[in-house]
C-alpha cells in the first residue's frame, strides 16, 4: 500500500536526497519497486573506428541496443 | 598520489582471482518506453544495476593513506540525485587500485543529460578527480499493445 501510494516519508521531513526507490533497492527489493515502462534500452551512442589487417567498418556508427525485458506494472 | 588511469560506466564488471577486470557492455545512454498516458514521477528510478569501474596508477606511500572513492549523480537539471556513493579503496604497494562501484538503479525523472561525477578523498579532501561523464536518459511513447 506504501509503494502503491507513491512511497512517501511517514512524518516530519524526508532526509536530504532520499529516495524511496533506491531505499527499495538497496535492501534487495528491487522487485517491488514499480516499472513505470514497458521496455528498457542500453545504448551506446559511439562511432567505432577498427585498427589492423581488416579495417572493414572504419567509420560504423555503434548503436548498440539491448532490450531488457521487465514486466509491465500498472 | 593517485593517478586516474580509466574510468567508465558499463553494465558489468567481472573480476578475476588474478585482479583482471572485464568489463561488460560500456554504454552512456538508457530509452524507456513508456505507455502514451503515463507521465514518469520526478523521483523515479529503473530498477537497472551498472557499474562504474575506475582503476588508478599508485605511488611508494598511497598505501599508508585511506582512500574512498565517491560517486555522485545529477539530474539534467543540475539538482542532486540520491546518496554520494562512497567506496572504501584497497591500495597496496605497486599495484594499480581498481574499484567496482555497483549502483541498484539509476534515475530516469527527467530526460535528458545525467552527470556522473567520480573523485577520490582522503581525510574528507578531493584529492583525485573530479572525472565527469555524461548519461543520457531518453523517453519513449508508445500505444499500449492489446494482449
Amino acid at each position: 500500500m506504501w509503494i502503491d501510494n507513491g512511497a512517501h516519508w511517514f512524518f516530519g521531513n524526508a532526509p536530504e536526497q532520499w529516495n524511496p526507490w533506491m531505499q527499495l533497492l538497496n535492501a534487495g527489493l528491487g522487485t517491488y519497486v514499480p516499472k513505470l515502462f514497458f521496455a528498457l534500452r542500453l545504448q551506446t551512442n559511439a562511432s567505432v573506428a577498427h585498427s589492423g589487417t581488416e579495417n572493414f567498418a572504419p567509420d560504423f556508427e555503434a548503436n548498440r541496443i539491448k532490450d531488457i525485458p521487465i514486466a509491465f506494472a500498472a | 598520489m593517485l593517478k586516474l588511469y580509466v574510468c567508465v560506466a558499463c553494465e558489468k564488471v567481472i573480476i578475476d582471482q588474478d585482479g583482471v577486470a572485464s568489463l561488460i557492455g560500456l554504454f552512456n545512454k538508457f530509452t524507456l518506453t513508456l505507455p502514451k498516458n503515463q507521465e514518469i514521477p520526478k523521483n523515479a528510478v529503473a530498477p537497472k544495476e551498472w557499474a562504474v569501474f575506475s582503476a588508478w596508477d599508485t605511488e611508494p606511500g598511497d598505501e599508508l593513506k585511506e582512500h574512498l572513492f565517491c560517486l555522485q549523480i545529477f539530474y539534467p537539471d543540475k539538482s542532486q540525485f540520491g546518496e554520494i556513493f562512497k567506496n572504501k579503496m584497497k591500495v597496496e604497494l605497486n599495484k594499480r587500485s581498481q574499484v567496482k562501484t555497483m549502483i541498484p538503479g539509476f534515475p530516469v525523472g527527467q530526460p535528458g543529460f545525467y552527470t556522473v561525477r567520480n573523485w577520490i578523498e582522503e581525510s574528507n579532501k578531493m584529492v583525485a578527480g573530479p572525472i565527469e561523464f555524461k548519461m543520457e536518459v531518453e523517453i519513449l511513447k508508445q500505444e499500449p499493445s492489446q494482449n
